[in-house]
């Protein structure tokens, strides 16, 4: 788990940038998952995947 | 994360062969070393045992050595001059599970080898231990979510040397990347790459590249030229089909207007009835004889004896090739098992796995049963005869040469009628142009409606060789899709750069109110511990480095802010680590002594220190005070005249003290109080 203060950093820039809630939360959950060094390379590139998919919906 | 030391052995190394053990309840756990007793090493070692880096000097200085005689020097200068091997176990909690690092250095074995490091864990499958692959030993393999932290960076924030607390205040980075370490920043710079590295990924696997807008607009315009094409074809295919219905329907009207002519005179109308009936009777011995012919082609047996014989010899064959799934798959497998394959190359797990996976590919029920079914049907026709094939071609033949004889009788029974007849001769000659004229119409007609030829697909021939509509049609797809890919591409571009950018922003805002955070909790607790400071010490920013008001403080000012700085920064991380100072008080006078014992417990659950008895002052007395006397005390000597004296003067029982042939370890406050051999022993 990330630091809380990165966290609401983030929360307000994903804000700004209109970036929906779905992908605002896969964000979160990847840079989460990522911090505990427990994801496999396909399950990175999964929720990359469907990051920036959510990225560009949104946009 | 939470990690908590448990405890030591050291055995051959360059400091005693002692075994520590802390209680899980105390929050301090003070270790007397007088200076020359073998501090270094031991903070060396656990630095190595924590973060799996076997470079001595990297630990040391922060530069990796260049060569294997220098990583064996430094790994061999951990050892006991006498000694040959040495180990150090570190035993630790992580995340309420009991890990256990086990260094060991051997003097015969040089270069980055020297040092082998290892981790276990009783509680986890398998005892915890991963293995090398390829030298088959254990590994050094902490548990994922503390591997995160075991850097040499964030390692080195908590296993603290307080005599290279000036570092904090140089213009290195030092503070910067402290605070970095702990609040995972590296977290948000990994993943900015792994984003990066996904979208080059997709644009390599998919021949897009870097998808961006000028190969799209590249392919766009490639397509266009198909495009246009198709459409001129198009047009002219319906202009063809026009001008061969128009020219169809006049020939069909001068046929007509003929044929009433002809009608006028009996004789020419017997002769007319007797072509157009011996021509339909032809046409019919023409139509059977194709059907037999088409028939009996199903049979390539009946279109030659050679091929006939060609085909009876590939059956043969094919008894001779067939290999049974079973005793294939068998033969696979024990192949696979060898250590070397027939073609001399080595058999290793990549090539076992290969070789059992294509086997499957290559023989199996399906295959044996469509083999099977052709060597059937070349059986049963083995006695077929050819002639009947010939028979019919024969009779094509036949048919088609009576087609001509009827048509040239025809033409000069026609030619006849137009020598008197001026108009009737002119309609034959216009029936012979658009005759020929309709047949060019139908010779375009058939190019434009040809099916899609593959290999000018695959040529991608430029759009004015083409002609097929179905050909571009399949080219335009092709060409669609490749834009569609790079669109995607160039989608994933941007949309990585929007995430790199979300990234960005959030670190420097993070980054802001965090170091904001840190600064003013520092500020507060120099305002507390560094009070009498005169003028007073004000942090200016420590982004890059502790900057402060003054240029000049005094070594022990710079230790407790350095101090201060530390344990903020731990405090603001949600991670749980112990902080291990080598030096806590060094020049520090008895009050600031006594505000920072007061204060360390109350960042860390466990605090582990290494002090010399001129440290004692102030600085135990308040750590004793602020945990209520939940701290373990260890004094470790070396034994010597004075230490005996020691024992003797101050009543040391002797049953506290453990002995050893050169070196002595005793427990307790009492005696950790009295040990008063500062100096002595360097």
């Amino acid at each position: 788990m990330l630091n809380k203060d990165i966290h609401e950093a983030l929360e307000k820039v994903c804000n700004e940038k209109s970036i929906n809630e779905t992908t605002k939360k896969q964000i979160k959950d990847y840079l989460d998952k990522k911090s505990t060094d427990t994801m496999t390379l396909s399950e990175q590139q999964t929720r990359i995947e469907n990051i920036l998919g959510g990225i560009t919906d949104g946009a | 994360m939470e990690l908590r030391i448990l405890g030591w052995e050291s055995k051959g190394m360059r400091c005693p062969d002692a075994s520590l053990s802390f209680n899980l309840g105390d929050k301090t756990d003070f270790i007397q070393m007088n200076n020359g007793t073998g501090k270094t090493t031991i903070l060396i070692l656990l630095q190595i045992a924590l973060t799996g880096i076997r470079d001595v000097e990297k630990i040391t200085e922060g530069m990796s050595s260049n060569t294997d005689e220098e990583l064996n020097r430094s790994a061999h200068g951990l050892l006991e001059e006498n000694s040959d091997i040495g180990s150090f176990k570190l035993h630790t909690k992580i995340s309420g599970d009991v890990y256990t690092f086990a260094i060991v250095i051997n003097r015969a074995i040089y270069g980055k080898d020297a040092i082998k490091i290892s981790s276990t864990s009783p509680n986890k499958e398998s005892g915890g231990i991963s293995i090398n692959k390829k030298e088959g030993t254990p590994t050094w393999n902490p548990p994922a979510d503390a591997r995160v932290y075991l850097t040499l960076a964030f390692v080195q924030v908590f296993i603290f040397n307080g005599e290279k607390a000036e570092k904090l205040f140089q213009k290195n980075d030092t503070a910067k990347k402290t605070i970095d370490a702990l609040c995972q920043f590296n977290i948000l710079d990994e993943s900015k790459n792994a984003v990066s590295g996904y979208v080059d990924n997709v644009g390599e696997t998919t021949g897009t590249g870097t998808g961006n807008q000028a190969n799209e607009t590249r392919l766009k315009t490639k397509k266009e030229k198909y495009v246009v094409r198709r459409k001129k074809c198009l047009d002219e295919l319906k202009d063809e089909k026009k001008g061969h219905s128009e020219k169809k329907k006049r020939l069909e009207k001068l046929d007509q207007l003929n044929k009433e002519e002809i009608l006028k005179n009996k004789d020419r109308q017997a002769e007319q009835e007797k072509y157009d009936t011996d021509t339909k009777e032809n046409d019919g011995k023409m139509l059977d004889a194709q059907k037999i012919f088409y028939g009996q082609l199903l049979n390539p047996m009946k279109i030659s004896n050679k091929i006939k014989k060609q085909l009876v010899a590939f059956r043969e064959s094919l008894t001779k090739c067939k290999l049974p799934e079973d005793v294939a798959k068998q033969w696979f497998t024990e192949l696979s098992d060898q250590p070397e394959c027939i073609c001399g190359h080595k058999i290793g797990p990549q090539e076992k796995k290969k070789i059992r996976e294509t086997a499957k590919d290559y023989l199996d029920d399906r295959v044996s049963g469509i083999l099977n079914s052709i060597k059937g049907s070349i059986e049963d026709y083995r006695s077929s005869s050819v002639d009947k094939l010939n028979n019919s071609i024969k009779s094509i033949n036949e048919a088609d040469n009576k087609a001509q004889q009827l048509q040239t009788s025809h033409s000069r029974f026609l030619t006849t009628i137009g020598e008197n007849n001026e108009e009737f001769k002119l309609s034959l000659e216009e029936m012979g142009v658009l005759k020929k004229e309709i047949k060019d119409h139908e010779i375009l007609i058939k190019d434009y409606e040809a099916p899609g030829s593959v290999e000018d697909f695959r040529e991608m021939k430029d759009p004015e060789d083409l002609q097929s509509i179905k050909t571009l049609d399949n080219i335009i797809n092709k060409i669609q899709g490749d834009i569609d890919s790079v669109s995607r591409t160039t989608g994933l571009r941007d949309a990585s750069k929007l995430f790199i950018e979300i990234i960005e922003a959030t670190r420097t805002r993070a980054s802001k109110v965090i170091y904001e955070n840190i600064k003013s909790a520092v500020q507060k607790d120099i305002d507390k511990i560094l009070k009498d400071a005169k003028p007073p010490i004000k942090i200016v920013d420590i982004e890059s480095r502790i900057k402060l008001n003054r240029d000049r403080v005094s070594e022990g000012q710079q230790l407790a802010t350095a101090y201060i700085f530390i344990l903020s920064a731990l405090k603001n991380s949600n991670i749980k680590v112990p902080f291990i100072v080598d030096s806590p008080c060094g020049s520090i006078d008895g009050v600031k002594r006594k505000a920072i014992g007061s204060s360390i417990p109350l960042a860390t659950d466990q605090f582990i220190t290494f002090i010399t008895d001129t440290e004692r002052a102030n600085f135990v007395s308040s750590i004793k005070n602020i945990t209520k006397d939940k701290c373990s005390f260890t004094t470790i000597f070396w034994k010597g005249p004075d230490v005996d004296k020691w024992i003797k003067d101050f009543n040391i029982p002797q049953k506290e003290v453990e002995m050893h042939d050169t070196w002595g370890m005793v427990k307790g406050f009492k005696s950790f109080n009295k040990y008063n051999l500062a100096g002595k022993d360097e």
